[in-house]
């Protein structure tokens, strides 16, 4: 009887002094660590003042004038400010989600293949666009769709007896393009995580299963989607902490940087790039840089917030 | 036996820890020396950085010179030794950083930011000057020139020295070499002459039609005419007032009164609708705005006929030897020089530089010693260069040595003063003075010396920079339609703010001119 009152205390959390005493070869192990992450992540915060000052290199950075918001300005007063944050987060937004489907079907489906040999091989080529830099990617995408010379226009086109089409000048097509571009990139990765996690589904689950007259359809909904929700939910939250950021590669040059294209090309880092080339102004840049991870911030605060309501376990804070 | 574990697994995680951290620190000093060591060179281990504070006592003052480069420059160090020489009996030597031009701007912005590892003199080039004296990165040297520059002074016109000047003082100098343009099409010569067309029958960009329906039937598999992401041509007969995007400019070959808006001007529809029309046809290449190629490149390997350029004493025997054809020019525009031409190139002294007089010092040997001069700009002799006449007036590559391979690549228009060093062969000897008569004779613009101050208006200069990317381009290379393209281009920069940056850069012309 004793025993079981004892039980009933939840165990108290170990002090923080008593903890280094006891484990202090795994603080060691960590030091090296932690001490890299404040002196490359934290440390380097101090210059978010930038963006609040006008930068005078003669009177260097701590001495330079404060300027309040007016380094933000540019990115609210033009025209453009809603085109771009538009196209930033749309695009985002569809990344996401189809991201996601895609990434777990080919997880799926590199689960159900037989033999130890093929999966490597198959896991090592769902890997390969991933790693293709994205310079060579737009000169891929330009063989496809080159208006003189491409694939597309010389072999299919033809065939089918259509007109050319200029594809850098015909900003309709764009969109789907550059989703089918960044899904072709990064399918790879991301399926390769999803995948870790469908490999350590028990074994035992499936045979319960297929007892109880589950087919493949069922087995996947109700055992692999739902192990999955964990992961998908931790990767889903990560990516939404940077949605106002893009990929400055998929949105400059796989467009070849074409004008016409800017309308559906256009996000907040390519307008910063664009515009203050010349300009060569640190506070600017600066301050959209600080911009966007600001709203990246607190956007992954009120998602986490959210999952916290739905479903406390798989939150990540 | 658990002890011995033990006492194993401490040694190993404190060795693990201590690797860790030498990791660190020798990492720091790499780093150290490979940021002031650059792309290309090594430092000279003999050179020590020396407090020169009295100029009296004969120390020798040690500055540090950036220098835009091409290639790798092995012979870098013999260079440097054989100008510190010369420079001995003015108390100062030289440290040359080369630094490659795909770096230029990231590293000049660090080096320009003070700091143990900054430099004194250096060429301002591809970030604006006024951009540069914005950022109070850049020395003012009136006064600098007038008591150690004298000889700077006679190397320049008065207007070309203004060149130099922002907000009407002078933070730059130029340099010797082409400081006007005029504007033109250069085109292969044997094709041409299949055509059987007469180049001195072509006056007007117009009358190019008929030799380009020609060179389509002979040769289809050909472009005609040149176009590529920055367009098929810039400041087509006006002046841009030192702005890439053309956000105001004076018309007429820089003679007008007034700066106005280029892109609602009719010359510039005129010749936007041209370029439509010649895309439509065939004549400009079709994907001319997703080309990163150079005309050069193009031609060289056959698959171009003609572009349009802006020109130079020399231009044809240079495109010769860079394409391998012969080449045809015709000018249409005459030559005319502009603040862009003589500012988009000068030597400056950083603004954190602790020896500004021996800065000067430097640049007023630089501008005007001869014999440095030519080992800046040539190397040493027998390596890099040999004279191939008597008079010591024409140089060529010593035996077994040519543009690919040569210790030393001759980057004559980026220093201070070329014109007082020998000419490379095949130019003929008088090139020099043909280069500087063309730049005496070029018509000034009115608004040559005038750079106007961006300071107060760069949202709307951000702003309109996006709209032009969109729309001029494409305009240029014919490759969208004018009726549709040009009034939305037209309205958004207005939206953008077009109208206020006129107006603020005329209220500055105005008030520049009067100082005049």
């Amino acid at each position: 009887m004793k025993n079981v009152e004892k039980s009933k205390n939840p165990p108290k959390k170990m002090k923080f002094g008593k903890s280094v005493k006891r484990f202090w070869p795994f603080y060691v192990m960590l030091a090296p660590g932690i001490i890299y992450l404040i002196i490359n992540n934290y440390i380097p915060m101090l210059g978010l003042v930038i963006a609040f000052k006008k930068i005078d290199y003669r009177l260097g950075i701590l001495k330079s004038p404060w300027v309040g918001l007016s380094n933000f300005e540019y990115l609210f007063k033009t025209s453009d400010a809603w085109v771009i944050t538009r196209n930033t987060i749309g695009y985002n937004l569809i990344f996401i989600a189809l991201g996601t489907v895609v990434a777990i079907t080919v997880a799926i489906l590199l689960n159900e293949i037989k033999g130890i040999r093929n999966k490597e091989t198959y896991q090592t080529l769902v890997l390969i666009p991933y790693l293709i830099s994205t310079v060579v990617v737009s000169y891929l995408v330009y063989a496809f769709l080159s208006t003189d010379s491409g694939f597309i226009n010389n072999s299919i086109l033809a065939n089918l007896g259509v007109d050319t089409i200029s594809w850098y000048t015909e900003k309709k097509y764009w969109p789907v393009i550059l989703v089918i571009v960044y899904l072709w990139k990064s399918f790879g990765y991301s399926s390769i995580i999803y995948y870790a996690t469908v490999i350590g589904i028990d074994g035992s689950l499936y045979e319960a299963a297929v007892v109880d007259g589950a087919n493949r359809w069922h087995k996947i909904k109700d055992i692999i989607l739902p192990s999955l929700k964990g992961t998908i939910i931790t990767l889903t939250l990560m990516s939404v902490g940077r949605i106002f950021y893009s990929d400055f590669g998929l949105f400059y040059q796989v467009p070849m940087n074409s004008g016409p294209l800017l309308d559906v090309t256009n996000t907040i880092d390519t307008y910063v790039y664009r515009g203050l080339l010349q300009l060569n102004d640190v506070g600017r840049a600066s301050a959209a840089g600080f911009y966007q991870s600001m709203v990246g911030f607190i956007v992954v605060l009120a998602a986490n917030l959210l999952v916290r309501k739905i479903d406390k376990e798989n939150a990540l804070f | 036996m658990n002890r011995m574990k033990k006492f194993l697994s401490v040694l190993l995680v404190g060795a693990l820890f201590s690797m860790a951290l030498t990791g660190c620190s020798s990492g720091t000093s790499e780093q150290t020396t490979k940021d002031s060591g650059s792309a290309a060179t090594q430092m000279d281990p003999d050179k020590t950085e020396q407090d020169g504070n009295d100029k009296g006592s004969g120390e020798i003052v040690t500055l540090k010179v950036a220098m835009v480069s091409t290639s790798d420059q092995s012979g870098a160090d013999e260079v440097e030794a054989a100008a510190n020489e010369i420079l001995k009996e003015y108390g100062v030597a030289i440290d040359i950083t080369f630094i490659n031009f795909g770096s230029w701007q990231q590293q000049t912005n660090l080096l320009l930011t003070g700091g143990s590892d900054s430099v004194d003199v250096l060429p301002l080039l591809t970030t604006p000057l006024t951009t540069y004296v914005n950022n109070g990165q850049v020395l003012e040297l009136n006064e600098l020139l007038e008591q150690y520059g004298q000889d700077i002074k006679e190397q320049f016109t008065q207007e070309q020295l203004n060149g130099g000047k922002v907000a009407g003082k002078l933070y730059g100098i130029t340099t010797s070499r082409d400081l006007a343009a005029s504007y033109g099409i250069y085109m292969r010569k044997d094709i041409l002459e299949e055509t059987g067309i007469d180049p001195a029958t072509i006056s007007k960009v117009e009358d190019l039609e008929e030799v380009f329906v020609k060179v389509k039937e002979l040769h289809p598999e050909m472009y005609g005419l040149f176009g590529s992401q920055t367009g098929s041509v810039e400041a087509w007969g006006w002046d841009r007032i030192n702005d890439g995007n053309q956000l105001g400019v004076v018309m007429d070959s820089g003679q007008a009164d007034e700066i106005v808006n280029l892109y609602e001007q009719p010359e510039y529809e005129t010749f936007v609708r041209l370029m439509r029309d010649w895309h439509q046809k065939g004549y400009i290449m079709a994907d001319a705005l997703s080309n990163t190629e150079t005309s050069e490149n193009l031609m060289k390997s056959g698959k171009l006929f003609a572009a349009f350029n802006n020109l130079k004493p020399g231009f044809a025997e240079q495109q010769e030897r860079a394409t391998g054809y012969e080449i045809e020019v015709i000018e249409f525009i005459p030559a005319y020089a502009t603040t862009q031409n003589i500012q988009g190139l000068t030597w400056g002294i950083a603004a954190a530089s602790t020896h500004p007089e021996e800065a000067m010092i430097l640049l007023n040997q630089m501008y005007s010693n001869p014999e440095l001069s030519n080992i800046l700009v040539n190397g040493i002799e027998g390596e890099s260069y040999v004279y191939i006449d008597d008079t010591k007036e024409l140089i060529d590559f010593p035996e077994g040595v040519d543009a690919a391979n040569t210790p030393y690549t001759n980057l004559g228009w980026a220093w201070p003063n070329q014109f007082i060093t020998p000419v490379w062969s095949p130019n003929p000897t008088d090139y020099w003075d043909t280069m500087r008569e063309f730049n005496e004779t070029a018509t000034p613009s009115k608004a040559l010396g005038f750079a106007p101050d961006t300071s107060t208006i760069t949202n709307e200069v951000t702003a309109c920079t996006n709209v032009v990317t969109k729309y001029n381009y494409a305009l240029m290379t014919g490759s969208v339609d004018v009726d549709e393209t040009l009034p939305k281009f037209q309205e958004e920069l207005r939206n953008a703010g077009i109208d206020k940056i006129i107006e603020e850069k005329t209220s500055q012309y105005e008030q520049w001119k009067l100082e005049q």
